[in-house]
């Protein structure tokens, strides 16, 4: 093609030319851009050189063209007078700083006067307007029919958000349809972050459509250049544009939008008031529409660019490096000062440069991946739009389009070339290439949607944008013939990973692996394999190529973590037997939520629904649990609702502390009345074979630890339907003689509920699940290893701590549903369901210290000489009560400075309730106010706790100074992480605001709740952020309890009918015995833990 | 010179269209969506012609996009209309 070009081509070489006509004309019509962009890339050359090598360059394309004459070519016209020496000079711009965007666009025909209904002028309600003029936004009031003046410009900018921008003094404005009015301007990029806001709705019924136009036009400008569709182009400051101005010029760098959409530009157009001309009403929209356009993408990108620190460049820059350092230092839009000869052959240059995506281009590149055949790659190619009717292949459109369509469509070509280097390869068709799969995986995933960016279209192979992760799978095939089901059932096992859907054998992962990009078709989409993920999967099924047969348990310790994590998941089991199935019932198929079942008296929360529905698929399948839902979720509610669900398939055992007793069977006879529940508790309960009569004529057994353990012979002969730890952490310690002797119970299933599942570590975990759930769970030590091991190291200070709860939290989450059923107040859909406040009364044991205390204070009433006198004599009950009350508290409360015993340790049930409840706030990272009557007691219990737990735990009282008191306060609203305070009620009772508790313990009860409320409502106020648990403690049988009767209204109190108006001072001393005396079958006597492992409920 | 008497109709026409009457604004602003290679543009081009070495041109060139994508970015931010994960999905 050269030698015919060059005129020394044989006959035969003509021939062959002919025959590959498209191509003759193609090639040469490549050839001859490729010239005209040497011409333009040596305009950088200096002197005679330079004049040498163009004198070439146009002879050359000169042979080309006719050449191209000769095949029958359209002919190409150069882009510019680049193949001439450059004879340009520096002068005004055409049209001062918009001309570039004028010239370089092309103008959209006006359609405003195309039929429509004519809209109505809104007469006599001035607007905010805005006017552009000489780069600057002004703004006015008007409207119209209307005459406006400060004030109303004034009004209209507050009420627009726009008072605060520096407005300067602007000419008044004047027009055919507005008097003259006062106006302010300011500069464009004062006013951006005012008008973007403007578009994106704020601003008020204040704003007229001038406004709003220039705000959807710095929409559009700020989006431009968020996308990068921006380019920055040199030219002259209006200074420099004294043609006569001897020296050196000034330049700066300005920038301009690049493929701006012609669609939006004509619809901006159209839509423009003539409020924003008023200032130039001889400029046309279009021009008035790009000048704002470049404006604003000029002030966007200059405030990007000015962030970069650059070096400075030359005083004067002088030669053409010097002005293109200067052009790079100066792109935040600093003028700089340059010889007019180097200055002006760059702005050209730059013009040049930029001109594919500042030209408005009417042809466009389609780009096309199809997947392979059989045997091939993928095939790439490109199609031209704008040319014939519909999308052509590149090349041919290449040949037939001509003039400006010829030389945008070989400028687009060039763009994408550059991004896709692909293309530039040698092939028989430009535009069309094979591709490997790494660079077909390459365009599918990273410059596909590059491109996209860049201007072009392009259609890809469906892809899944989300890396799949690698999950081990292990398919479970049950042997047949076997006697053993459950844990101990053997299956065949066989491995392979999934990555999303799709499931890989060994073999297909090692040939995936050794491909540099693998790529898969799922579902009709291509995914891309990360390499590392490949490699890892392969090393895991080879690590348990071995293993072909596996118990049920293992596989469950498979499935939950509990065997190790591997690539980063659980394993996930398929197939058959009593594992896999089991998993489906968890996972795959988990249970529904259960209906409030008949019998229930109350509404079931959505996760207690849920609950249900999990410990039907306990009791299904014969496991136990654990039901960990955190504090004040009601566990009690929700395991009775089970209950009466499954009622009539044998008696149900719960074993609880002393505190909680009186609970759960206030509860049961609150919520399941039906339910026929009895308590096995104290030195008048069934012994021996009496038990299992009891039981067999029951549905719940309520009982303590001590009783259990005590009668675990007699407990352990029945079999029980279900077995209920409540505060399981009882349990914790699983070489205690408490855990030891309940593993010997036998139940269809065994449950534990607890709030603080992990209190001490995922030792507490195991020893609960181990007790659920004999040998399932596996060695302790082992169960530690793999759960912790799934928590990545965190370092740091306090590394090990936050490192060992997420480790907690995530044994939690990869065993919840399955062994546990784990749910916590934090949840935004269970806080959503939460009342804010929660009031529980928690009854409380006496020990025998506390009841022979109590019993002698009441014999030395009774017994003791009474006054006579009315007033005196209710003083001695009083004192007598106020004592009674103090040893329900703790002897220590009572005894004061004659307490010779000193520790406050297992001597006060309620005391034990309070250090439960204090711990599981601990756990929680919460925190929780401690209300006492009694200010000396309430110090030794501040005291007692800060001992046993390391915090700092004050008490809030009247002896203290007012300044005290209010640091106290300030310390703990403050404080961070958990911690309590203690609060004598008469000074802290009412007035503060101690939001940052949500838990609130009433230690000892006063006769006037609406004091206690107050007390609560130092918590459970504005600015309380969660649901706020109120714990009562009451101790059954003894004066607490007939506060309780008072406070909740009644005047039968201890089964006697008070007078309408007595008081305690007006009875009778058997009277009073009855009112203030011990009622046996109601206390609950706090139990010899010692001897049965109770050790737990001690710090 | 005589003036030609300009129609009402037309004047009112004008005036219309001076003062923006019907002008309809869009109901919602499109989220913008940030480009995840915002020197894609620029590098289409090539290196600038400036005489200057076209990797420390382009490398330039590229840090000030970046810059101005962030500010271009920060502006949608401040306004809310910037695209959120879910709307450039």
């Amino acid at each position: 093609m050269l030698a015919e070009a060059g005129g020394w081509a044989s006959q035969q070489d003509v021939e062959l030319l002919a025959r590959e006509h498209l191509a003759w004309i193609a090639t040469l019509r490549r050839l001859i851009h490729e010239t005209d962009s040497a011409v333009a890339s040596s305009s950088s050359l200096d002197g005679d050189l330079r004049v040498m090598v163009l004198a070439d360059l146009n002879s050359e394309r000169a042979r080309l063209a006719e050449a191209l004459a000769r095949a029958g070519g359209d002919p190409i016209v150069p882009p510019t007078s680049a193949g001439q020496l450059s004879q340009s000079k520096v002068g005004p711009a055409p049209s001062g700083e918009d001309a570039s965007a004028q010239e370089e666009q092309a103008r959209p025909e006006r359609t405003s006067e195309q039929a429509a209904p004519e809209p109505a002028l809104e007469v006599g309600v001035p607007k905010l307007q805005v006017s552009w003029g000489e780069g600057r936004v002004v703004v006015w009031a008007g409207g119209p029919g209307c005459v406006c003046g400060t004030e109303d410009l004034d009004r209209l900018l507050e009420a627009a958000e726009g008072s605060t921008i520096p407005w300067e003094s602007h000419a008044s404005l004047s027009h055919t349809f507005v008097a003259e009015t006062v106006a302010r301007s300011a500069s464009l990029a004062q006013t951006l972050g005012w008008l973007v806001g403007i578009a994106a709705g704020r601003g008020g019924d204040g704003v007229g459509p001038s406004l709003r136009w220039l705000g959807e036009v710095a929409v559009w400008g700020t989006e431009l250049v968020v996308k990068g569709h921006v380019v920055p182009l040199l030219r002259p400051t209006s200074q420099s544009q004294t043609p006569s101005r001897p020296g050196p010029g000034r330049f700066r760098v300005r920038w301009f939008p690049a493929l701006v959409s012609r669609e939006r530009l004509h619809d901006l157009v159209t839509r423009m008031p003539g409020t924003v001309a008023a200032l130039q009403p001889a400029t046309a929209p279009d021009a008035v529409t790009r000048s704002v356009l470049s404006a604003v993408v000029d002030a966007v990108a200059r405030a990007g660019a000015s962030r970069l620190e650059s070096p400075a460049a030359s005083p004067v820059a002088s030669t053409r490096p010097e002005v293109g350092e200067a052009f790079l230092y100066g792109l935040d839009g600093k003028p700089f000062a340059a010889e007019p000869e180097p200055a002006s052959r760059s702005i050209e240059d730059l013009k040049r440069w930029a001109s594919a995506v500042t030209t408005g281009v009417r042809v466009g590149l389609v780009v096309r991946l199809d997947p392979p055949a059989e045997d091939g790659g993928w095939l790439l190619t490109v199609e031209a739009t704008g040319v014939d009717k519909r999308p052509m292949a590149v090349e041919p459109a290449m040949v037939i389009s001509s003039g400006a369509k010829s030389h945008q469509l070989e400028a687009q070509m060039r763009r994408l070339e550059r991004l896709v280097p692909a293309l530039k390869r040698p092939t028989t068709r430009r535009g069309q290439v094979l591709l490997d799969t790494d660079e077909a995986a390459d365009l599918m995933f990273e410059t596909g949607p590059a491109l996209v960016d860049a201007g072009f279209e392009v259609m890809l192979p469906l892809v899944s944008k989300r890396r799949p992760n690698p999950q081990l799978r292990l398919f479970a095939e049950a042997l047949d013939g076997q006697s053993q089901v459950g844990i101990s059932q053997l299956a065949n096992v066989r491995w392979s990973v999934l990555f999303g859907d799709l499931e890989l054998s060994a073999a297909e992962i090692a040939r995936l692996a050794k491909e540099a990009s693998p790529l898969v078709k799922v579902r009709g989409r291509w995914v891309h394999l990360d390499r590392d993920d490949l490699a890892a999967a392969s090393a895991a099924l080879a690590e348990r190529a071995s293993i072909t047969q596996m118990s049920g348990a293992e596989m469950i310790r498979h499935a939950v973590g509990i065997e190790g994590l591997s690539l980063a998941g659980p394993v996930r089991v398929d197939g058959t037997g009593w594992a896999a199935e089991l998993l489906r019932g968890a996972t795959t198929h988990p249970p529904a939520p259960i209906d409030t079942p008949d019998g229930f008296a109350g509404q079931l929360r959505s996760y207690q629904a849920e609950a249900g529905g999990w410990l039907g698929f306990l009791d299904r399948s014969g496991l136990g649990g654990c039901l960990a839902m955190d504090m004040g979720l009601g566990k009690t509610p929700t395991v009775l609702a089970h209950m009466i669900s499954d009622v009539g398939h044998g008696p149900s055992l719960v074993i609880c502390p002393p505190a909680v007793l009186g609970n759960w069977h206030a509860e049961a006879r609150r919520f399941t009345p039906r339910l026929r529940v009895v308590l096995h508790h104290g030195p008048r309960r069934a012994e021996g074979v009496a038990i299992a009569k009891l039981a067999h004529g029951h549905d719940v057994v309520l009982t303590t630890y001590a009783t259990a353990v005590r009668d675990i012979e007699a407990l352990s002969a029945i079999s029980w339907r279900r077995v209920v730890v409540d505060e399981a952490q009882v349990i914790k310690n699983h070489t205690n003689e408490t855990a030891r002797e309940l593993r010997r119970l036998r139940a269809h299933n065994k449950l534990a509920l607890t709030g603080t599942p992990v209190e001490n570590g995922l030792g507490d975990l195991w020893a609960i699940l181990d007790w659920t759930n004999p040998g399932l769970v596996g060695g302790r030590s082992s169960f530690i290893e793999s759960l912790s091991r799934t928590v990545p190291a965190t370092a740091g200070a306090g590394g090990a701590q936050a490192s060992s709860r997420s480790a907690q939290e995530s044994a939690l989450r990869a065993l919840n549903g399955l062994l546990i059923f784990r749910r916590t107040k934090n949840e935004p859909e269970i806080a959503a369901e939460l009342p804010d406040k929660v009031d529980r009364l928690d009854h409380c044991a006496m020990t025998a210290e506390q009841i022979g205390l109590y019993q002698a204070v009441v014999d030395r009433l009774v017994k003791g000489d009474l006054e006579g006198d009315a007033n005196k004599r209710k003083g001695q009950v009083l004192a007598a009560i106020t004592a009674l009350k103090q040893i329900c508290d703790h002897p220590a409360a009572y005894l004061g400075d004659q307490d010779e015993i000193g520790v406050l340790d297992s001597r006060s049930g309620k005391l034990t309730r309070l250090e439960e409840i204090f711990d599981d706030v601990v756990a929680a990272g919460e925190r929780l106010l401690v209300f006492t009557h009694f200010a000396r007691w309430g110090e030794r219990l501040a005291g007692h706790l800060s001992r046993r737990s390391g915090l700092d735990v004050g008490c809030y009282h009247g002896g203290l100074s007012r300044s005290a008191r209010d640091e106290l306060v300030s310390q703990f609203q403050s404080g961070s992480g958990p911690g309590a305070l203690v609060l004598s009620i008469k000074a802290g009772g009412s007035g503060l605001n101690l939001t940052a508790a949500r838990h609130v313990v009433l230690y000892d009860r006063w006769w006037n709740p609406a004091v206690e409320d107050q007390a609560r409502d130092r918590a459970w106020r504005i600015g309380q952020q969660g649901t706020v648990m109120c714990h009562r403690l009451v101790c059954p049988g003894t004066v607490d309890e007939r506060v309780e009767e008072i406070v909740a209204g009644k005047r039968r109190i201890a089964g006697m009918v008070l007078p309408a108006r007595s008081s305690l001072g007006d009875l009778e001393v058997d009277q009073l015995r009855v009112a203030l005396g011990l009622r046996e079958e109601d206390l609950v006597e706090e139990e010899q833990l010692a001897a049965a492992g109770g050790e737990e409920f001690a710090a | 010179m005589s003036k030609r008497r300009r129609p009402a109709a037309a004047r009112r026409q004008a005036e219309i269209r001076f003062w923006g009457a019907g002008y309809q604004a869009p109901d919602e602003v499109q989220p913008i969506r940030p480009a995840k290679d915002p020197a894609v543009v620029v590098r289409s081009l090539g290196p600038p012609p400036i005489g200057v070495d076209p990797a420390v041109s382009l490398g330039h060139l590229s840090a000030v996009y970046e810059e101005a994508v962030k500010a271009a970015t920060a502006l949608s931010a401040a306004n809310g209309i910037l695209a959120t994960e879910s709307e450039e999905d």
